[in-house]
């Protein structure tokens, strides 16, 4: 069922956008396209919230990031007038959809082994990289508002010591905290 | 009579970016927390940061590509791993959090990566390279490893085989003999350590790969003197045990083979650095509350 949503939804913003851009004018009605599109990135997300294994975050994570550039792209619609965005936000978005689009792809499935563990990462990082380039990024102002500072400030410590071998499976680290310290 | 400077390059591994864009985030987000690469990580980049003309920094294309999956699995790993939450508001709370933190680094990261310079690999030449270093750890596990420390008895053979001509000179006392014993057991001892870490990785491909691309960059830079920062005590870097003493096999190897000198970030700092900038950091890096 889900995957001609996908499908049909991107198909419809995909119009709009074209229409704009052929037009010159921005078509606020797109919003319902990209509330149709959000609501069916929640039911991802809660499909990976549901998810036992904890690898399914990566999922969440790049679904999650498809929904903050929509924030970004619904608010730069809304102010385009004013902000005289006007059709740039339409050929902006327009740019973003191939990456969104295989994004929503690979979260659709449910297969969770390196492989799809890998491409899920890296497609997130192409995507947040096109997003930058066409300023449908959130600014670090709202990551800022998001962040639990009191769980980062207990698990810090134990990310730092993951750095050091996220591809492969955890070593023997050894006990001694002096034998890891660099400058004694 | 004017003063040479030798021209340096330093090549980055992947966790000194990530651990620097951590490490930068959770200053700025006030969290009193102080890690051991902290001042480390900051120092190196604030030199980057003082001498751009010299694009001393280096960010290899397999660093680039990375560096997000390496930040995003090292975050997942510690917050989410062990998470067991049934209420599901909670947790999306919780991811929601985690991704922001994710991203919040990866701003800091594309920041940090402006500093280096990020050259092109010819893969022809990657793969020349590659199969050197591919022969080169091949060399420490079959032969260092395997034919020296692998086992406690070839450690004490190889102890033994040093102190021979101590041990069976009959001029030497036998509380001297002893002391030389032990002198080479250390020594011993400390060789192996870093070859414990490196077997634990063995196959270790992405940082041979970092290797290999660093030696086909120097190509480039025939006038050089290259450099790899790692906080990666079991490819890199030398491992410092209790007292300060290194242990450096893999690392001499990497430096006798390939000419590049390869450390922690604090001591390349002070390997590259300039006195004047020692005195005056760029980046303040000592008013963090400690835990």
């Amino acid at each position: 069922m889900n995957i001609p949503v996908r499908e049909r939804t991107l198909k419809q913003i995909t119009k709009s956008l074209n229409d704009m851009e052929t037009t010159g004018q921005v078509d606020l009605s797109i919003l319902d396209n990209l509330n149709e599109l959000r609501q069916f990135l929640q039911s991802i997300k809660t499909k990976w919230l549901q998810n036992k294994n904890s690898d399914g975050f990566y999922f969440y994570q790049a679904v999650r990031n498809i929904d903050l550039i929509l924030d970004k792209m619904t608010e730069r619609f809304k102010k385009s007038k004013e902000n005289r965005d006007n059709p740039k936000i339409a050929l902006d978005s327009l740019v973003l959809l191939p990456a969104i689009d295989q994004v929503l792809k690979i979260t659709e499935s449910d297969v969770i082994n390196d492989q799809t563990i890998d491409f899920v990462l890296r497609t997130t990082r192409d995507l947040r990289n096109v997003a930058t380039h066409q300023n449908l990024i959130e600014p670090q102002e709202v990551d800022i508002a998001l962040i639990d500072k009191e769980q980062l400030k207990w698990e810090f410590e134990n990310i730092m010591k993951n750095i050091d071998m996220p591809t492969h499976p955890p070593f023997k680290v050894v006990k001694d905290d002096k034998e890891t310290e660099s400058c004694t | 009579m004017s003063k040479t400077i030798k021209k340096q390059k330093v090549v980055l591994d992947t966790n000194v970016i990530v651990s620097a864009s951590i490490l930068v985030n959770v200053k700025e987000l006030e969290i009193p927390v102080r890690h051991r690469f902290y001042d480390q990580s900051i120092q190196l980049f604030s030199v980057f940061k003082k001498r751009p003309s010299e694009k001393i920094g280096i960010a290899t294309p397999l660093v680039r590509s990375e560096a997000f999956l390496v930040l995003s699995k090292a975050v997942k790993n510690e917050l989410i791993s062990n998470l067991d939450l049934n209420d599901l508001k909670v947790k999306e709370n919780f991811f929601n959090s985690t991704v922001a933190f994710v991203s919040l680094c990866e701003h800091k990261m594309h920041s940090l990566f402006a500093l280096l310079e990020q050259p092109q690999v010819s893969k022809y030449h990657f793969d020349i390279n590659l199969g050197k270093v591919i022969q080169m750890s091949k060399y420490i596990k079959e032969y260092l490893w395997k034919n020296r420390y692998s086992r406690r008895y070839q450690r004490e053979k190889e102890v033994e085989i040093r102190s021979k001509p101590i041990t069976t000179d009959p001029y030497w006392k036998d509380d001297q003999k002893e002391e030389v014993i032990t002198t080479h057991g250390d020594q011993v001892y400390r060789e192996a350590k870093q070859l414990e870490r490196f077997m634990n990785k063995y196959p270790n491909r992405n940082d041979e790969k970092i290797l290999a691309e660093t030696i086909t960059i120097k190509y480039h830079y025939p006038d050089h003197k290259f450099y790899i920062a790692s906080c990666d005590a079991g490819f890199f870097s030398p491992l410092r045990i209790e007292g300060g003493v290194k242990s450096d096999t893999v690392t001499r190897e990497i430096e006798t083979r390939f000419k590049i000198t390869c450390d922690f970030p604090r001591e390349i700092f002070f390997l590259i650095d300039e006195p004047d900038i020692q005195d005056n950091g760029i980046l303040d890096v000592q008013d963090n509350t400690p835990l």
